[in-house]
């Protein structure tokens, strides 16, 4: 089969955006965010980007929503779609039934950009007042959910200073406060937590948490490492490559996608490996290098029963016993090798490669 | 139950018109919400000392150096008679009032401001902030637009005054000149406030589609020079073609002078030669020696003595010029605020 024959049907398999007929968008006001078919393209020709292919999201009222993906899946690209500032190539986006890109829209919306930059001459307090006052507060009043939340935040010392000489933390934190401060129906975040320190994502985290259940307003937070978010969110979406992979809640994304292996953690680890091994029914045993037995089993209520023997035998006290934790990095490979095929990553690149060699190819006939 | 019954009746009473009404009134707020702090914003921010400063100085250095050299040529006006005191400082100031004070100047001032409504907000990385906010975007630009006009006509009233003020101290002449140069003054600054709602209009709509300072700032200086310098290079260089190829058409500078002299015939102003002489020459306003010189010759009069009062050179009417100015403009805003509204914005 020669590459032209080849080649629109590989485009329809993995790049076919899916179009939404006009039946089937179905508005629903108590769903917080609705996306039906949301597009967004960048460039023209050579150049043609799909950040946002054709996504359709469902954020229920009241949830904390993970949105995952590696960089450049497209989650700011969808999110600032969500909140106004980028037009839809097409598809439509509703926040509580209202469109998208609309002040009806933004009015129960509340946004936090990664990486925000400030104004110049403006001090942090002055800024929350600012942004409370455009959100729809009384000047008073935005003067007093400006301090509320310079001091749930723990900024109050900082409210004075300019926000242009904060640290990254910071930066992000004031925008949260921006965002949360005139109590949304639900807050957009994109990307808060990450390029924090632990302990201060820890305490942004929990601030977060506690804020969403007091002011009940649903957040929709992006992430794209597993363990920042993992704390904060119930459901999320995997987006890949400008489509959703999949949507489901932490603790079945770890079933579904578990690898089946357990880790064994205690001392004089090398007897307790030997004797794992001789009892048959583990496979794949290895120790890795901190030390950690790690194998798989079909008949781990067997290795749980005779686990206390062997130790006893060898000597060796338990330090941990547990199923190994998946990565979000092996969820995207899974997700992506069961929706799209195994190359899929590799597809565009390979496209792209096959289309140089093809040029050079006929270059090369052109010479001979 | 008793309690919740009165407002049942309540309602009943009210016309449905009146009911109406008040539904359509919190509306109408939530609308225009964000207008007046976005209008706020700007109006305070534009009155930095950084920028404040600059300008008062400008505007009282060009007619201070003018009126000084025109002293020296001139002698003591202050002894002449009170006409002649009131022509010379009228004209020279309304002279030079257009040329620098609503002209170059004003214009220099307002395109820095203009050119920086949306760019520096998409520069800073700031617009994000406004946009998510239930406010539209043509009300952003508007809001930038009013602080910035309301802000430059403050300022502007203020450099006038300086500027007049300081022509009438360093001529040393009565107060009864200055009462009547406040008279004159009220076209001028009718004028500067259509300067100043034109070049806001029309560098507000740069800033929009482009955000590059750099540009906005040449294209500033570009209409400048075309404005106050390429009129007279054309009416030198190629004087026959200017008239015979309806070059004026493109002479800014020749239309704004039109409009100026419009606003100020409203006011019963009457030229010296002087004035027309130097109009003449930067506008083309009048004939000069250099341009188109029939006219001038034909407008001889033995009777009149030295005192030559020519027409002013209406290939156009200043009316003509004024709307199409005005439609210009008006038709920038509103390409603007469409270009804007679907343009994509990201940090
Ligand atoms: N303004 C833009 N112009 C062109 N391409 C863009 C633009 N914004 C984003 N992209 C592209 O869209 C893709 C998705 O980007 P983004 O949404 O920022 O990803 P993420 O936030 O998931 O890391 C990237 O490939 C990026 O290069
Ligand atoms: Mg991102």
């Amino acid at each position: 089969m020669t590459y032209q024959e080849n080649f629109p049907e590989k485009q329809q398999q993995f790049a076919a955006p899916p179009t939404i007929a006009e039946e089937e968008i179905e508005v629903d006001e108590s769903i917080a965010i609705q996306t039906f078919g949301l597009k967004k393209y960048f460039g023209r020709g050579y150049n043609l980007v799909k950040a946002v292919d054709g996504i359709n999201l469902e954020v229920k009222a009241g949830e904390i929503h993970g949105f995952l993906g590696p960089n450049g899946a497209g989650k700011t690209t969808t999110m600032l779609m969500l909140a106004g500032t980028l037009r839809p190539t097409a598809g439509k986006g509703f926040i509580f039934g209202k469109p998208i890109g609309t002040p009806a829209a933004n009015k129960l919306l509340g946004v936090a950009i990664a990486n925000p930059q400030f104004w110049k001459t403006m001090s942090a307090y002055k800024y929350l007042v600012y942004m409370g006052q455009l959100a729809g507060l009384r000047k008073s009043l935005a003067k007093e959910r400006a301090k509320e939340f310079m001091h749930i935040l723990e900024m109050t010392k900082h409210g004075h200073r300019l926000p242009v000489a904060f640290s990254t933390g910071m930066k992000a934190k004031l925008a949260v406060a921006q965002a949360l401060m005139a109590h949304p129906k639900i807050a957009i975040l994109d990307e808060s937590t990450a390029g924090l320190d632990p302990e201060s994502r820890f305490k942004l985290v929990n601030t977060i948490k506690e804020l969403a259940q007091i002011l009940n307003v649903s957040i929709f937070v992006s992430g794209h490492i597993l363990t920042e978010i993992e704390k904060l969110v119930s459901r999320v979406t995997i987006i890949v490559k400008g489509k959703i992979g999949l949507t489901t809640t932490i603790r079945e994304m770890r079933k579904e996608f578990s690898t089946g292996q357990f880790a064994l953690e205690c001392t004089n680890p090398q007897q307790v490996m030997q004797d794992l091994f001789n009892l048959g029914v583990t496979s794949q045993i290895f120790m890795d290098h901190n030390d950690v037995i790690i194998f798989q089993s079909e008949f781990i209520d067997y290795v749980y029963a005779q686990l206390p023997e062997i130790l006893r035998r060898n000597g060796s006290s338990l330090m941990r016993f547990a199923p190994l934790e998946v990565t979000l990095e092996e969820v995207f490979i899974n997700v992506i090798s069961k929706r799209y095929g195994a190359d899929f990553l590799f597809e565009e690149e390979r496209l792209f490669e096959e289309r140089l060699s093809r040029k050079a190819r006929r270059g090369l006939k052109k010479w001979r | 139950m008793s309690e919740i019954s009165p407002p049942i009746e309540k309602i009943e009473f009210i016309p449905v018109e009146l009911l109406e009404k008040k539904k359509k009134k919190p509306k109408k707020e939530r609308r225009y919400n964000g207008l007046g702090i976005i209008f706020q914003k700007t109006f305070l921010e534009l009155f930095s000392l950084k920028r404040v400063i600059p300008y008062i100085l400008l505007s009282v250095i060009f007619p201070f150096i003018f009126s000084a050299i025109l002293t020296g040529t001139l002698g003591n006006i202050g002894v002449m008679n009170l006409d002649y005191q009131i022509d010379i400082v009228v004209n020279y100031f309304t002279f030079y009032a257009f040329f620098w004070n609503a002209g170059i100047l004003l214009w220099l001032f307002c395109g820095l401001s203009a050119t920086t409504f949306i760019s520096s907000e998409i520069n800073q990385g700031t617009m994000i902030f406004l946009l998510t906010k239930p406010i539209r975007r043509s009300t952003i630009y508007i809001g930038k637009y009013l602080g910035y006009l309301v802000n430059m006509i403050i300022m502007q009233f203020f450099s006038l005054l300086i500027a007049l003020t300081t022509t009438c101290t360093i001529f040393r002449v009565s107060r009864k000149v200055f009462a009547t140069g406040m008279y004159y003054f009220i076209p001028i600054f009718l004028f500067s406030i259509l300067i100043i709602a034109c070049v806001g209009l029309i560098l507000g709509f740069l800033s929009i589609i482009n955000k590059r300072v750099v540009v906005g700032v040449l294209v500033n200086m570009l209409l400048i020079i075309t404005i106050y310098f390429l009129g007279i290079i054309l009416r030198l260089a190629i004087p026959q073609f200017y008239t015979t190829y309806h070059l004026y058409l493109l002479d800014l500078g020749y239309n704004l002078s039109l409009i100026f002299l419009f606003f100020l015939s409203g006011f019963g102003f009457q030229p010296i030669p002087t004035f027309q002489k130097n109009m003449g020459l930067f506008f083309g306003t009048y004939p000069t020696m250099l341009g188109d010189t029939s006219k001038y010759l034909d407008s001889l009069d033995p009777e009149n003595g030295i005192t030559i009062i020519s027409s002013v050179n209406s290939y156009i009417s200043p009316i003509v010029s004024l709307i199409v100015l005005v439609s210009i403009t008006v038709f920038l805003l509103i390409l603007g605020l469409i270009i804007l509204e679907r343009k994509d914005i990201s940090p």
